[in-house]
C-alpha cells in the first residue's frame, strides 16, 4: 500500500517536473527543472528494485550532465530567449500524439492487469555484484563498445571546438 | 502499481520530451528534452526488468546512460560553436554551421 502511495506521489511531481522543464521560458531553470525530473527517476528506481542504478543515476545525470549544462548556459550568458517565436508544428505533435495513444491502448486492450511483483525483490537483485557479475559475463562486448563511444565522444567534442586552421 | 501504468507514465513523460524538441527553439532547451526522453526510456527498461525479474534491462540502461553522457558532451561542443558562430543559439542557426 506505502509504495502505491510513493509512486502515485513520485509519478505526480515526474509529470509536472516534465512539463516546466519543457515549458520554461529560460534554459537555466529547464536544466535545474531536468535535474529534479533525474532525483524523482533516481527514488522510482529504488521503487523498482534498481539501487545501484538509481546511485548510478543520481551520479552521472545529476553530477555530470546538469553540471555541464549549467556551465556552458552560465560561461555563454545563454540566458535570453531567441527572438524567433516559437513555430508550431502543431499537426506533427497531434500525430506523434495519435500514434502513441493507439499503442497505449493496443497495449491495455491486448492483456489484463499485469500486476507487478509485490513488496520488494529478492536480496541483491539490482545489487551493484549482480549488475557486475552480469556485465562481466554475458554483456562484455557491449561494455567494451561503451568504452569506446566514450572516447570517441572525448575525441569528437575536442575537435569540434578547436580552431578550424589547426585541425 | 501495475506494469500498465507504469507503461503509460513512461510514454506521457516520452510525449512530453516529444513536444519539447518538436515546439522549442531554444537549442539548449531542445537538448534538455532529449534527455527527458531518454529518461522515460529508462523508466520503462527498469520496470520492465522488475516484471520480468531479469537483468538485461538493468544492463540496457547502463548503456543507454553512457550513451546519453557521449551525446551531451559532443552536443554541448556543437552548442560552444553555434554560440561563437551565431552569438545566439537558435535551432535555425545551426544553418551556420554549413561548410
Amino acid at each position: 500500500m506505502i509504495s502505491h502511495v510513493l509512486f502515485a506521489a513520485t509519478a505526480v511531481l515526474l509529470i509536472l517536473t516534465y512539463i516546466y522543464a519543457v515549458v520554461a521560458g529560460s534554459p537555466v531553470y529547464s536544466a535545474l527543472s531536468m535535474g529534479a525530473a533525474f532525483f524523482l527517476t533516481s527514488f522510482l528506481f529504488v521503487l523498482l528494485g534498481a539501487p545501484f542504478l538509481a546511485a548510478v543515476q543520481v551520479i552521472i545525470y545529476v553530477g555530470a550532465m546538469l553540471i555541464m549544462f549549467l556551465f556552458i548556459i552560465m560561461m555563454f550568458n545563454l540566458n535570453k530567449e531567441p527572438a524567433a517565436p516559437v513555430q508550431y508544428k502543431a499537426s506533427t505533435v497531434v500525430s506523434y500524439l495519435l500514434i502513441m495513444l493507439v499503442l497505449v491502448v493496443s497495449f491495455f486492450m491486448a492483456r489484463g492487469v499485469m500486476k507487478m511483483p509485490s513488496g520488494f525483490t529478492v536480496v541483491g537483485f539490482g545489487s551493484a555484484e549482480n549488475i557486475g557479475f552480469n556485465l562481466l559475463r554475458n554483456y562484455v562486448l557491449p561494455f567494451e563498445l561503451a568504452s569506446f563511444i566514450l572516447l570517441v565522444g572525448v575525441f569528437g567534442a575536442i575537435t569540434f571546438v578547436k580552431k578550424r586552421n589547426r585541425v | 502499481m501495475s506494469y500498465q501504468m507504469l507503461v503509460v507514465l513512461s510514454f506521457v513523460l516520452f510525449v512530453i520530451g516529444m513536444i519539447g524538441v518538436a515546439m522549442r527553439r531554444n537549442l539548449i532547451i531542445v537538448l534538455v528534452s532529449l534527455e527527458l526522453m531518454l529518461n522515460a526510456v529508462n523508466i520503462l527498461f527498469i520496470s520492465a526488468s522488475r516484471y520480468l525479474h531479469t537483468l538485461d534491462g538493468q544492463i540496457f540502461v547502463i548503456m543507454v546512460i553512457t550513451i546519453a553522457a557521449a551525446e551531451t558532451a559532443i552536443a554541448l561542443a556543437l552548442v560552444v560553436k553555434v554560440f561563437k558562430m551565431a552569438g545566439m543559439v537558435k535551432i535555425d542557426d545551426l544553418k551556420k554551421l554549413k561548410w
